[in-house]
């Protein structure tokens, strides 16, 4: 590496739970055994990072590599992600959620607000 | 055994942006010769550009999913309960049984992973193997891209993405193969 370098460390994790009677708690659930995570340090070398916020719909960029999207706050209707620019959102975000990954660098990421939402992003091309 | 009153899924997303810099030498070179403290060197930090950490995580009812999700395959795990036990021959308290991590093997050709018309709620993807994963949500665009150890979560549209349009591949024809885990709720 050299100065300037840049990298990208991101890691995604859930636990699928299941309620065995009404009113219950919640357990792991018992068809998956475990908690499930994974984790990447990608490299974007001396390329770019990006971010911003946006409170309307529109996309965040092209030819990326990588995106985060994150919904900071909504205050009503729903917050979209598509990455083929706004045709078919595919993701849903709810307040406090956050999507990241790698993409292809033909996806067109685009954030679909309907309603009142801001939502920071971030990208590295 | 008896579905469940209830499932959901608890997830959640961590991102550190990083950029590499010079440290400041503090190295000094004492009276008779020797040296003393930290000559200059590489490191990481937060990335200046971006200059915040990113994140999130479900709250409230977190993914609500189907609680009869009608198929094992929706995941890629084998309860031990699975098992049929008259097919067992070993003695049991001899015998120590866990969750079995099934994976599922992809080629270069996008292939469905669970069949079917229902809206997907969920889906958690790991890439377990070493070669690059690509998953395609619509059509047949691999817009997202799993490398080696990563994984992806995400609250799916369920008006757009269904279980037959969740698809995997390695590169197209690379010839490559690799192996995922996977979560595809309804």
């Amino acid at each position: 590496m050299s100065a300037g370098d840049k990298r990208v460390l991101y890691k995604n994790h859930c636990v699928p739970q299941e309620q065995v009677s009404s009113g219950g708690r919640y357990y792991l659930d018992s068809d998956c055994g475990r908690k499930l995570t994974g984790s990447n340090l990608y490299s974007l070398g001396s390329n770019t990072t990006a971010t911003g916020t946006v409170t309307s719909s529109g996309a965040i960029g092209t030819t990326l590599d990588f995106i985060a999207v994150t919904a900071t706050s909504i205050g009503s209707g729903t917050v979209m992600i598509s990455l083929d620019n706004g045709t078919t959102s595919i993701i849903e975000l709810k307040e406090g959620e956050c999507f990241a990954s790698k993409i292809a660098s033909g996806a067109q990421p685009y954030v679909t607000i309907s309603g009142t939402a801001s939502v920071d992003y971030m990208s590295g091309t | 055994m008896a579905t469940p009153n209830d499932r959901r899924i608890v997830y959640g997303t961590f991102v550190v942006p990083q950029i590499a810099f010079n440290t400041t030498s503090t190295e000094v070179t004492r009276e008779e010769g020797s040296t003393a403290g930290t000559a200059a060197y590489e490191d990481w930090k937060l990335d200046t550009t971006v200059a915040k950490r990113f994140g999130g995580k479900s709250t409230g009812d977190h993914v609500q999913i189907t609680h009869d999700q009608a198929m094992d395959g929706w995941v890629s795990f084998i309860s031990p309960i699975d098992q049929q036990w008259e097919a067992v021959d070993n003695i049991w308290n001899l015998d120590s049984t866990i969750w079995n991590h099934e994976g599922f093997g992809i080629t270069d050709t996008l292939a469905t992973i669970r069949s079917g018309s229902d809206g997907v709620k969920f889906l958690y993807i790991k890439n377990t193997g070493t070669v690059e994963c690509e998953l395609a949500l619509e059509g047949d665009e691999r817009d997202i891209l799993i490398p080696s150890g990563a994984s992806v979560s995400m609250r799916t549209n369920s008006s757009s993405v269904t279980s037959a349009t969740v698809k995997v591949a390695t590169a197209a024809s690379s010839g490559n193969t690799t192996t995922i885990e996977y979560i595809i709720a309804i």
